[in-house]
């Protein structure tokens, strides 16, 4: 696992956050949940190989087949 | 290898930020267009009421003195009502505001203020289209007043929003 991946994680988060600030600002509430929303599903994709790697890591560890 | 990076994060940044302004110039041109449609008005009342002048004549002289974006509508109109005889004026209106839709940046609200005035102009008598006259400059005041806090509220949003869809663009993409 290479440390770009956290980098990107906290950059999408950051700009997330500054959108849902901005759009909240704006009086557009529900836009700004749907953005929030859209970022937790663009990071759970970038980091979904790394979770079933885990769990394979875990059933092996654990010798539970 | 760097400088391809930062030139094409330059690519996609560039395009986002202009795609944000040119979103929020809508707001602030829709102001501007309805403030200039009020003065063209204002002069096409004079130009009917006051000095009686037909409909030709009366859209030229708004287009001379009101010199602006919108006063090409009347010049335009003309020349609609005159490639096609058979045409009316209200009809002719609402083709020139549906083909320049994008150009003016109106909303359908404004459109139709716009759209009423057009059924009397040269219908009616002087008094009744002079009373219309009023009561669409009232319409298209409040309409602009409610364009302004609009403009206010989403130029500046979608100027950010298009800076930073572009960041988050690079961030994925990189």
């Amino acid at each position: 696992m290479s440390i770009d991946i956290i980098f990107k994680i906290a950059g999408i988060g950051l700009l997330v956050s500054v959108t849902n600030q901005i759009l909240t600002r704006a009086e557009r509430e529900e836009m700004a949940t749907m953005v929030t929303l859209v970022g937790i599903v663009m990071v759970l994709t970038i980091v979904i190989d790394l979770i079933i790697d885990l769990f394979n890591n875990v059933k092996s560890i654990f010798q539970l087949y | 290898m760097i400088l391809i990076k930062l030139l094409a994060c330059g690519m996609i940044i560039i395009p986002s930020t202009i795609m944000g302004i040119m979103m929020g110039k809508k707001y602030s041109n829709r102001v501007n267009n309805i403030t200039s449609i009020i003065n063209c008005l204002l002069v096409l009342e004079t130009e009917i009421i006051h000095l009686s002048n037909p409909i030709n004549v009366a859209f030229k002289n708004v287009d001379e003195k009101g010199n602006n974006k919108i006063s090409c509508i009347f010049p335009n109109i003309v020349e609609i009502l005159n490639s096609n005889r058979e045409m009316s004026l209200f009809r002719a209106f609402k083709k020139e505001l549906i083909v320049n839709r994008t150009k003016y940046n109106f909303t359908k609200e404004d459109e139709e203020i716009i759209l009423s005035l057009a059924k009397v102009i040269g219908v009616t008598d002087k008094e009744e289209q002079k009373k219309h006259f009023n009561t669409v400059i009232q319409q298209l005041k409040i309409q602009r007043n409610q364009a302004i806090e609009e403009s206010k509220k989403n130029e500046k949003l979608y100027k950010k929003l298009g800076v930073i869809f572009g960041l988050l663009l690079i961030l994925i993409l990189v």
